[in-house]
């Protein structure tokens, strides 16, 4: 069993052209599999369950015989460690007819997202008949700066945002620059207020609002980091992602996220940014 | 919150289920009432299955206020659903076992805001869209292309540095990318089997059909640890990409 690839260091630039692609949707995924076979049994009348093409224990088969039956001993376990866990679960599952009524109400729904018969009911329309290759991009950090608007406490967000965007008014006959304040962020060194502008669709313009000079340390360091904080923003281009996957933000985290501000751009006509 | 009919298509975030919801389709098709239409779904699902409100279904169920019988088939449908990936996912995703802030240990969140989005995706597409992208609080699911002959760009958050990425990854068709991690909120992911937080990991993130299983998944794996990566490849269809504490980044061999 192949258990991945060589290691990478974050920051390391990781070359990675294109590996094979993605399976397509058509071979049947471990789980929805899984998932048929498992409710078949409690939920005898589910039409769609046994019809399954390829309906094979998959899981099971790779834990050996003490999963023999996927149906039972696991899913026993489970209860059991439900029952313990709340007591209002007890009803539910010990109950075995009602297990087996809210199974065959499942039976009945009007086909729902369907964890396991998605790839097949839903035929993909011909522009995405393939699920497309799933490839990491060629750089593996990649800086965005453009963070977010909506910050607290930012009194000069408003004002700066149309100072700025009349000077480059005259740069951009064709198309309007749009620009983007982020919040303040108070790095280690002090608050540092970034603001984007995006023409066309791409960044055109790295802006710092604000940044710390409190300490002489700070303003050191600063001159080397703010530039450096300007181009890779820039640079980032490159790198323009449409959306961000990470650790579920609440509302008040959403504020500081860059999906945040690439929300922002999207809804100010651009197609990508950060 | 806001929305704006794009020259070309439209986008629209929603606050709801306690994070914002990015809705961004493609394509100049009127599906504005289905926006309208996965907006109110997901506040049903909120209402339903929050483990915030008290007075939801799944609150009043954990607690004991409601039997069976009594539960939506909706309801039931999930936590059946839950149940089976407790098992394929050899216990480290259980939405019984760990304490929900309502008091109880009963909160399928980890499954039910992947399979609502993933419902969602399937109301968008009765509507005729083809080609869009929901971020759901980090959890995606994709269709078809951003542009003609182009990939989604789904950048991977950097575990320590909230504005940058880990990496960038390209996607087309429907696929779904779900990510699990404390740096948002703290150590709140719980090890089923210990009852303890775990912090194995920095990130784990999960790519597959379908954004309901692929969010489990990206729990599970998290619980798991590096192990998850060998896990992981008995799952046909769904990859994952780690990120360890040293910022050292493993990816199964599907990528």
């Amino acid at each position: 069993m192949t258990t991945g690839r060589t290691p990478h260091q974050l920051g390391d630039p990781l070359i990675r052209s294109r590996t094979k692609p993605f399976p397509a949707p058509t071979s049947p995924p471990t789980v929805p599999t899984a998932i048929t076979a498992i409710s078949a049994p409690n939920a005898r009348p589910v039409p769609t369950a046994p019809t399954a093409p390829n309906a094979r224990p998959v899981p099971t088969a790779r834990t050996g015989a003490k999963r023999k039956h996927p149906a039972r001993g696991a899913r026993v376990g489970a209860l059991l460690l439900s029952c313990a866990a709340t007591g209002g679960l007890t009803y539910f599952f010990a109950d075995a007819n009602a297990l087996h009524a809210a199974s065959t109400a499942l039976a009945q729904l009007p086909a729902p997202i369907a964890v396991g018969a998605t790839p097949a009911s839903t035929p993909a329309p011909s522009t995405n008949a393939t699920a497309g290759p799933l490839t990491p991009a060629t750089s593996a950090t990649t800086a965005v700066n453009a963070a977010p608007t909506t910050a607290k406490a930012t009194t000069t967000t408003k004002a700066t945002t149309t100072t700025k965007a009349t000077t480059t008014a005259k740069a951009t006959a064709t198309t309007k620059a749009k620009a983007f304040n982020g919040s303040v962020i108070d790095t280690k060194f002090g608050p540092v207020q970034i603001q984007v502008q995006i023409t066309g669709g791409k960044i055109s313009e790295v802006a710092i609002l604000q940044y710390p000079d409190s300490a002489d340390r700070s303003v050191e360091i600063n001159a080397n980091a703010l530039p450096t904080l300007r181009s890779e923003s820039l640079s980032a281009q490159s790198a323009s992602v449409h959306a961000v996957s990470g650790a579920t933000y609440t509302s008040r985290g959403y504020v500081k996220s860059l999906q945040s501000a690439i929300d922002q751009a999207r809804a100010a006509g651009a197609t990508t940014i950060a | 919150m806001t929305r704006a009919a794009t020259t070309d298509g439209l986008h629209h975030v929603e606050l709801v289920m306690g994070m914002a919801v990015s809705i961004d389709i493609r394509e100049p098709v009127p599906c504005a009432a289905a926006v309208r239409d996965v907006v109110a779904w997901l506040h049903h699902v909120d209402e339903t299955f929050s483990t915030y409100i008290d007075c939801s279904e799944i609150s009043r169920f954990g607690r004991g206020e409601l039997s069976s019988d009594q539960l939506s088939e909706e309801t039931a449908d999930v936590l059946r659903r839950c149940i089976v990936l407790n098992e394929v996912t050899r216990g480290t995703f259980d939405a019984f076992a760990v304490p929900a802030p309502n008091g109880t240990m009963l909160d399928p969140s980890g499954f039910v805001k992947g399979w609502s989005i993933e419902r969602a995706a399937a109301m968008l597409e009765s509507a005729g869209a083809v080609n869009f992208c929901i971020n759901a609080g980090g959890d995606i699911a994709i269709r078809g292309r951003p542009e003609p002959g182009g990939a989604w760009r789904i950048g991977i958050r950097h575990p320590d540095l909230p504005d940058q990425l880990a990496t960038v990854l390209e996607i087309a068709g429907a696929r779904a990318v779900a990510t699990s991690a404390t740096y948002e909120r703290g150590a709140h992911i719980i090890d089923p089997r210990t009852g303890e937080p775990t912090t194995a990991i920095a990130s784990a993130t999960v790519v597959g059909p379908d954004l309901a299983i692929a969010d489990a998944f990206a729990t599970a794996v998290f619980v798991m640890g590096l192990d998850g990566l060998e896990w992981i490849e008995g799952q046909d269809g769904y990859e994952a990409y780690l990120i360890t504490h040293d910022n050292t980044t493993h990816w199964s061999s599907g990528f």
